[in-house]
C-alpha cells in the first residue's frame, strides 16, 4: 500500500511536468509527449525538471524512444533508490 | 502557400543547398490533397490544430519544392519516413531513388525544408522561447569538455546552439536518440563549426558543413550537411501566394562554417 502511494506520488508530480511544458491540464499513462505537442526542447526540459525533481538520471533519448507517460513513470521509478523503486522493479 | 510548382525552378548543383520556407498558417485543403494516404493517416495523430497544420505544411512544402527540382507531379513524389526504433511511420523523410536529400522542420509560424544532393542533411528551427531556461537547460546539452561563452546563457545564444547541435544530429538521422552533449558546436557568436560528434554515429567534425539561417526575428534556425565541401545555402519563400516569390532573387543571408 505504501509502495503504491509512492508511485502515485511519483505520477503526480511527473504530471505536473508534463503539463507545465506540453501547456495541457490532463496527462495519462497512454499520452505520447510529441503526438501531445510535445518538441525536443520541450523533452529534454521534462528530462532536467525529472532529473531534479527526483534525484536520478532521466534521459532524453529514453523518451525518444518511448514518449508514453506511463513508461517515463515506470522508468523513473526504476531509477529510485526507494522502496518504490524496488516495488516497481519486482 | 502557393502550390503549382514554381514557374522559375532554382537549379540544385551539386554544390548547392536551398532553404524553403513557408507559413504553416496558409495551409489549405489543396496542401491536404498532395499528401499520400500514409501521411494523411498521421494528421490527425496529431492533438493539436497548430501541430495538424505545421505537418501538413511541412510535407506540402517537402513534395513542391522536390518536385520542382525532379520534374514530377507533387503526388506522385515517394517520400518515405520510417523510425529505426519502432514501426511508426515518424523519422526522417527520404525520397529514394532521387538523388535529393531532404530534411523538414517547423515551429510557430514557420516551416523550413532543406533540400541538397550534397550528403545527408538536417534542418532544425526553433521558436525562441522565453519559458525555456538556459541556465536549466545547459548542463544537459553542453558535454564537460564542450567550451561554454556567456552567450550560451541568453535565449538567443543558446536557442543558436540548440539548433546547430539539433541540425547535425537530424543529418545523421539520430535526432533525440541521441543526447545533444554528443554533439560540439563552436560558440554562439563563432561562425558555426562542428567540433566535435561521439555516440552511435562518431565520425570526424570535418565531414558536417554547418551554417545558420535567418528564421527573421524571434526565431533561430541551422542547417548541416554531411560529406560535402564547401556549399552554397540559399533560402526562397514560399510564404507569398506570388509567382515572383519562386524566382531565384537575392537569397535571405545564411552565414557559412567549416
Amino acid at each position: 500500500m505504501k509502495d503504491d502511494l509512492g508511485l502515485d506520488s511519483l505520477r503526480g508530480r511527473l504530471a505536473e511536468i508534463w503539463c507545465e511544458a506540453l501547456a495541457v491540464d490532463h496527462v495519462g499513462d497512454d499520452t505520447d509527449f510529441f503526438v501531445a505537442g510535445g518538441r525536443s526542447l520541450l523533452a529534454v526540459q521534462v528530462c532536467a525538471r525529472a532529473a531534479d525533481a527526483f534525484g536520478v538520471e532521466v534521459r532524453s533519448s529514453d523518451l525518444a524512444l518511448d514518449a508514453l507517460f506511463g513508461s517515463m513513470v515506470e522508468r523513473v521509478g526504476e531509477s529510485l533508490p526507494s522502496t518504490t523503486g524496488r516495488a516497481r522493479a519486482a | 502557400m502557393l502550390l503549382d510548382a514554381p514557374p522559375v525552378v532554382p537549379v540544385l548543383g551539386p554544390a548547392d543547398c536551398h532553404i524553403w520556407w513557408a507559413d504553416p498558417a496558409t495551409v489549405t485543403d489543396e496542401c491536404v490533397a498532395l499528401l499520400d494516404g500514409t501521411e494523411r493517416e498521421r494528421i490527425p495523430q496529431q492533438r493539436r490544430t497548430e501541430d495538424r497544420r505545421r505537418f501538413i505544411a511541412g510535407r506540402a512544402l517537402l513534395r513542391t519544392a522536390a518536385a520542382g527540382y525532379l520534374g514530377l507531379p507533387p503526388r506522385q513524389l515517394e517520400v518515405v519516413a520510417r523510425c529505426p526504433d519502432c514501426s511508426r511511420n515518424h523519422g526522417k523523410p527520404e525520397l529514394p531513388g532521387t538523388g535529393l536529400q531532404v530534411s523538414v522542420s517547423h515551429s510557430g509560424a514557420r516551416v523550413a525544408v532543406a533540400v541538397t544532393r550534397a550528403g545527408a542533411v538536417g534542418i532544425d528551427v526553433e521558436e525562441i522561447s522565453t519559458s525555456v531556461s538556459p541556465a536549466e537547460l545547459l548542463p544537459h546539452v553542453i558535454g564537460p569538455t564542450e567550451p561554454r561563452a556567456p552567450a550560451h546563457a541568453t535565449a538567443s545564444g543558446f536557442h543558436r546552439m540548440w539548433t546547430r547541435k539539433e541540425a547535425v544530429l537530424k543529418a545523421t538521422g539520430q535526432g533525440l536518440r541521441v543526447p545533444l552533449s554528443d554533439v560540439g558546436v563552436s560558440a554562439p557568436e563563432e561562425a558555426p563549426r562542428v567540433l566535435f560528434l561521439r555516440g552511435p554515429s562518431a565520425g570526424p567534425a570535418e565531414d558536417f558543413v554547418l551554417a545558420d539561417l535567418d528564421a527573421g526575428a524571434g526565431c533561430a534556425a541551422a542547417v548541416a550537411v554531411i560529406g560535402g565541401g564547401p556549399l552554397v545555402f540559399t533560402a526562397y519563400s514560399r510564404s507569398r501566394p506570388s509567382a515572383a516569390a519562386f524566382i531565384p532573387g537575392p537569397p535571405r543571408a545564411a552565414e557559412t562554417g567549416r
